[in-house]
């Protein structure tokens, strides 16, 4: 009967707190309403959410499955954490779809106890995902042209592995060099005088005069044979590819660390925003 | 080009020093006169020293390929399309630099031998055909090829030279066959003997493991046909996928290109293994009369080059460096965040615990907002 005469933001927000908060049991056709109201407009962010989640799961899922097929790289170079991060991303992605029904439900019903569930589950995945990225950004730091100079003058076609695992590391690094310099018609990290500037496990087992660099560094024909050796030898400008593969590499792979990390960021931003407001919101269901 | 020996016979000279050449006759007359008189830039170190070469002079040849050569007979008719020669191989070789200074010594040859059929005074004739053969004398070296052409060289084991257009041309005679000899030395002071003839002129037939690479004297690293001085292959053509092959065969050698002739006992033909790396090397050409099978002609030791030094993997350094500024954004502002969340949680988990432990604060929380509403309408009337 007080709140008749008021205006209708004021009952809304009053009525709707009383209602949640137990006070007023009997509740009105008005105050289910603006209690609906109010609802609607607390479960947005909570869908939101669920569209972040899918987004994140759907880009780590992208990242992880490697189009580039740079993962071997940095296998060898036990630097592979950004990977790492891609996979967290997979399943705090999902972690954020289930939550946000979770949340959904829990306002509806304004359940105490599952408001706070809620609140503690979002905690850890907050935490994961922040984990992820602050390790996204972090390794991506590491990724210098002269840690793949290094890791390919060692395992490039090593011939002497000490046991499975460095076999497996060389034949994964060799296999994605030969298909890195086919593809880009590139040579080297820097360009093809990386060879000749540096010995390599590929110069202990083919001597400089044959193959001053190795022989995908020269320009192929139809068929993956070097239109012409001589020239490719020597040198000679048309015949070899002169250009380095760093580009190559470190774009998709920075691409995939600033995703993960950023895109990551900014949910977190988003999510920080919703938990606050949860928490406070739950404060006050006190009964 | 006709130096060789045909036109001191119609000067009267006076006898220099032996040195068993004709030719070294004008050369030796100008040197007199040229020391007393101005030298171009350039050549003061050449004053006084013999010079036991014949040949045309020839521009450095990454800048050109051909000198208009013939024998005596075409000589002078040739001299007078020096010029359109000139612009013509200029064409040639579009890419090429052209330096005017160098054209000069072979418009000096040729002028030469039209004038030295005897109408000017052969004092001045002397004087400007020996300054335009020191200006040249520089290039009767092997050289390295075209850095154009071979972009990578010298390599950690191979040099790769070019062949010797036109420095042999005036020892040549029609009839004959000859051949080209290219012998490797080390460049050290402890090479014991850079000749490369024996006692009676022949062409040393030293190998690569006698000489233990070339540490102990020179070594034949390979013999090939004299290349050709009137059509010189067209760099131009190198971009050619069918002719690529030719060209590089016709215009350079790879030394060390070999790495299997040391250990195959079946080889019998001249080997060319792989040289040290990081290690300076001479060359020389030599022109050999197959028939005699003794040395007409050879070349200068060239300038010394030095094969590549290959660096250690492990030393390069791997070490990021500096943090970049976006991980830093991220990881400050992510940390703070979680710390104002885990403030709120707990925050808030106390202040549900304050209000379920004391249940008088319920009803004040009940009195009170009843007083609130009944504020309100006061308020909104007012």
């Amino acid at each position: 009967m007080q709140h008749e005469a008021r205006n209708k933001g004021e009952l809304c927000w009053q009525v709707s707190w009383e209602g949640m908060a137990g006070i007023d049991p009997q509740g009105s056709r008005r105050t289910a309403l603006a209690a609906e109201e109010h609802l609607s407009s607390q479960l947005l962010p909570y869908s939101d959410r669920k569209m972040c989640g899918i987004a994140l799961t759907a880009e780590c899922i992208f990242f992880v499955s490697d189009p580039h097929g740079l993962y071997p790289l940095l296998e060898a170079t036990e630097n592979n954490d950004i990977y790492a991060a891609a996979w967290i991303g997979i399943f705090v992605g999902f972690a954020l779809l289930a939550l946000s029904i979770l949340g959904i439900v829990g306002v509806m019903k304004s359940s105490k106890t599952l408001l706070l569930v809620y609140i503690i589950l979002m905690l850890i995945t907050y935490a994961f995902e922040m984990a992820s990225c602050i390790t996204a950004a972090t390794h991506r730091d590491f990724l210098t042209p002269n840690l793949f100079l290094k890791q390919m003058l060692e395992r490039y076609m090593k011939s002497d592995t000490d046991n499975n695992n460095d076999k497996q590391m060389t034949e994964g690094v060799t296999k994605t060099w030969d298909n890195l310099m086919l593809q880009n018609q590139c040579c080297g990290v820097h360009g093809p005088l990386d060879w000749q500037e540096y010995t390599s496990a590929f110069r202990m087992t083919h001597n400089d005069a044959d193959y001053p660099w190795p022989h995908n560094c020269c320009v192929m024909n139809t068929r993956s044979e070097p239109i012409n050796l001589d020239g490719c030898k020597l040198g000679v400008p048309g015949f070899y590819n002169s250009n380095g593969c760093y580009d190559a590499i470190s774009g998709p792979l920075n691409r995939q660390a600033w995703g993960v990390a950023w895109f990551g960021f900014a949910i977190l931003c988003w999510t920080f925003c919703v938990l606050l407001g949860t928490m406070f919101y739950w404060s006050r269901i006190a009964y | 080009m006709a130096w060789a020996g045909k036109d001191p016979k119609d000067h009267q000279v006076p006898t220099p020093p032996a040195t068993g050449r004709a030719t070294n006759l004008q050369i030796w007359l100008v040197l007199e006169q040229a020391a007393h008189g101005p030298i171009q830039p350039g050549l003061e170190h050449l004053q006084g020293r013999s010079i036991n070469l014949s040949g045309q002079p020839v521009p450095a040849p990454h800048h050109s390929l051909a000198k208009s050569k013939g024998s005596a007979d075409h000589m002078q008719q040739k001299s007078e399309d020096t010029f359109s020669r000139g612009s013509e191989e200029q064409h040639k070789y579009p890419g090429l630099s052209w330096h005017p200074a160098l054209q000069l010594p072979t418009l000096f040859a040729h002028i030469c031998v039209q004038e030295s059929s005897g109408m000017l005074s052969h004092w001045v004739v002397l004087v400007l055909c020996c300054l335009g053969q020191l200006c040249a004398d520089q290039s009767m070296k092997p050289q390295l090829a075209a850095p154009e052409l071979a972009t990578n060289n010298p390599t950690l084991t191979t040099v790769a030279l070019e062949k010797p257009f036109c420095m042999f041309d005036s020892s040549l005679h029609p009839n004959k066959s000859y051949a080209i000899y290219l012998y490797v030395m080390k460049s050290s002071a402890s090479t014991i003997s850079s000749v490369v003839t024996d006692s009676s002129s022949k062409p040393l037939d030293s190998t690569f493991q006698q000489t233990h690479g070339g540490h102990l004297g020179p070594y034949k690293a390979a013999s090939f046909d004299v290349p050709n001085c009137v059509s010189p292959p067209r760099l131009a053509d190198a971009g050619d996928i069918n002719k690529v092959s030719d060209v590089l065969k016709q215009y350079l050698f790879r030394v060390g290109d070999d790495g299997t002739c040391l250990y195959d006992p079946n080889f019998l033909d001249v080997c060319n293994p792989p040289l040290a790396p990081d290690t300076t090397y001479r060359f020389k050409y030599v022109l050999v009369d197959n028939t005699e099978g003794i040395v007409k002609d050879q070349t200068l030791w060239s300038d010394p080059i030095k094969t590549r030094k290959a660096k250690l993997p492990m030393k390069i350094d791997i070490w990021p460096g500096r943090r970049s500024g976006s991980m830093i954004v991220i990881t400050s502002i992510l940390s703070v965040s979680v710390f104002l969340l885990l403030a709120g949680l707990l925050a808030s988990v106390f202040s549900a615990l304050v209000e379920s432990e004391d249940p008088s604060a319920e009803t004040k929380g009940m009195s009170e907002t009843t007083q609130q509403s009944e504020l309100r309408p006061q308020l909104s009337s007012e």
